[in-house]
């Protein structure tokens, strides 16, 4: 089942006397359950792309569709509401809530929500990234691998049907980089998760089921793996 | 309108469980109303999704199961062939006669190794084989591995170094001892001769690491993921006699210790990692 389909994306950002061209006709479809790596040199176009997926950028032309929906045909709201119940996102510096514990931190998207906390399946994801000895502790106790994995936690607490992590381990050291994907990769197996990460790091993306190559906006290589 | 928010939240709350995959307990009063009448339906699905899933479930243990019951019963006409072919060997035979005779041998031998795979493969898909973390000793475990592939080390000349520094691991001694004498085999079957391969026991962070290093023929950029796959053979390994599945297998059993694993090009050789979670304290 396609998850993720984006069609000729194109975006450009036009100054008083030249065209740039983060996005040049890019098409991709990831599948349910795909771990997918996207790699690329800085300014290639990645995080564009996957903000474009994510519904958080607008592309000048093309269309994505998360399960199905067209997300940019929605207005802003109903993009908010559809973005909190189908989207994770991870990002580089964790951007957890500084004045929330860290329970309080993985349940936020559901209370955001109005939706009824599953105690069972939080429990179930806090063992599985090895969280449960720190539930009352303050973000700012934690190490930067810790607060990575709080901030997926978070990520997989809503269930959603992809999650999106720009540059997860930019921060980490080399190894607790890589030990965090194995339990990111290790949660995504155990919850039927879909994950898209963004790194420049070469051997965190060959963990990955498949790699993605972008430069210059374009797709230059996609090392497509068949389930 | 109070009343009505609290029924819409139970009927979110019962979706949510459906979608978990749980089961629902029925209404406790039938209620003639429409929100009544949803609670119901949910029930419905909730009914539905559970009977195919286990429908699916079964049916695909059925196949798993039969795959291992053909396999176990391939054993004892394999055995026969090896009887009757060594007391073959043991009669006059000419010299092409002896080769093809051990080229029976060696066929047989194959067919034997594959069949105790896929039981194994089978046996571990259904389930039917469980880890138990039964012991914290990984140097014990490490060194009956070494000892198990000794006599093809030595036969190449190959000498293999152990560095310990963090022992308590906790594993399955024999399913780990299973997956260290895969890699160990891996590493001399594609190194040359009088080379070295270095085994370490290290702790980081989350996870300790036991890290079997090689300097033998390695694998080709792109390829480090797709070694762990079922039947996928390196592109470096055509000349030599494997099924792709030694990796694989160790890949999950590694999975089924809450770990992972993960190798590392080096310019000469590799570097094959196993992830397993510090023990918690």
């Amino acid at each position: 089942m396609k998850v993720i389909e984006a069609n000729h994306l194109k975006k450009e950002y036009s100054t008083t006397c030249n065209t740039v061209k983060a996005l040049d006709d890019v098409s991709i479809t990831i599948q349910e359950g795909e771990f997918v790596a996207i790699v690329g040199s800085s300014g290639s176009g990645k995080t564009t792309l996957l903000n474009i997926l994510g519904g958080l950028d607008i592309p000048t032309s093309g269309e994505v569709r998360v399960r199905g929906k067209e997300i940019n045909k929605m207005n802003e709201e109903e993009l908010t509401i559809f973005r909190r119940r189908n989207i994770g996102f991870v990002f580089q510096n964790y951007n957890l809530v500084p004045i929330l514990n860290v329970l309080e931190n993985v349940v936020l998207p559901l209370n955001l929500d109005g939706r009824p906390v599953d105690k069972k399946f939080i429990d179930k994801i806090i063992e599985s990234l090895g969280l449960q000895s720190r539930l009352d502790h303050m973000p700012n106790m934690l190490s930067g691998g810790q607060q990575q994995r709080v901030a997926i936690a978070r990520a997989l607490s809503t269930k959603p049907a992809v999650i999106l992590a720009d540059e997860p381990t930019g921060n980490l050291d080399s190894k607790t980089g890589i030990e965090v994907i194995g339990l990111l990769k290790a949660s995504a197996s155990l919850f039927h998760q879909t994950i898209v990460i963004i790194t420049h790091n070469e051997e965190i993306a060959q963990m990955a089921d498949r790699i993605i190559c972008i430069e210059d906006g374009r797709i230059t290589g996609d090392q497509h793996e068949k389930q | 309108m109070l009343r009505r928010n609290k029924e819409l939240e139970g009927i979110s709350a019962a979706l949510e469980r459906v979608f978990g995959g749980e089961k629902i307990e029925p209404a406790i009063a039938l209620k003639d109303s429409l929100s009544g009448k949803i609670y119901h339906q949910i029930e419905r699905i909730s009914d539905t999704f559970t009977y195919r899933e286990e429908a699916l479930t079964r049916e695909r243990d059925e196949i798993k199961e039969l795959v291992s019951d053909i396999a176990h019963e391939l054993r004892t006409p394999l055995t026969n062939i090896e009887t009757y072919v060594q007391l073959l060997k043991d009669t006059d035979l000419t010299r092409e006669q002896q080769k093809y005779l051990q080229a029976i041998m060696e066929a047989e031998q194959n067919i034997q190794f594959l069949t105790e795979s896929f039981i194994k493969m089978a046996r571990f898909e259904i389930q039917l084989i469980q880890i138990k973390k039964d012991s914290c000793d990984i140097e014990s475990t490490i060194l009956k591995s070494i000892l198990q592939v000794k006599k093809k080390a030595e036969a190449k000349n190959i000498t293999i170094a152990l560095k310990i520094q963090k022992n308590d691991i906790l594993h399955d001694k024999n399913w780990l001892g299973e997956v260290i004498v895969n890699l160990l085999d891996n590493s001399i079957k594609y190194s040359d001769s009088d080379a070295a391969i270095q085994i370490k026991a290290i702790e980081n962070n989350m996870f300790s690491e036991i890290i079997v290093e090689d300097w033998g023929r390695g694998i080709l950029p792109g390829e480090e993921n797709l070694i762990f796959k079922r039947f996928y053979r390196g592109k470096n390994t055509k000349d030599t006699r494997g099924y792709g599945i030694g990796l694989y297998l160790s890949n999950k059993i590694i999975h089924l210790h809450d770990g992972f694993m993960k190798v590392k090009r080096k310019s000469r050789g590799m570097e094959m990692s196993i992830f397993l979670p510090n023990n918690k304290t």
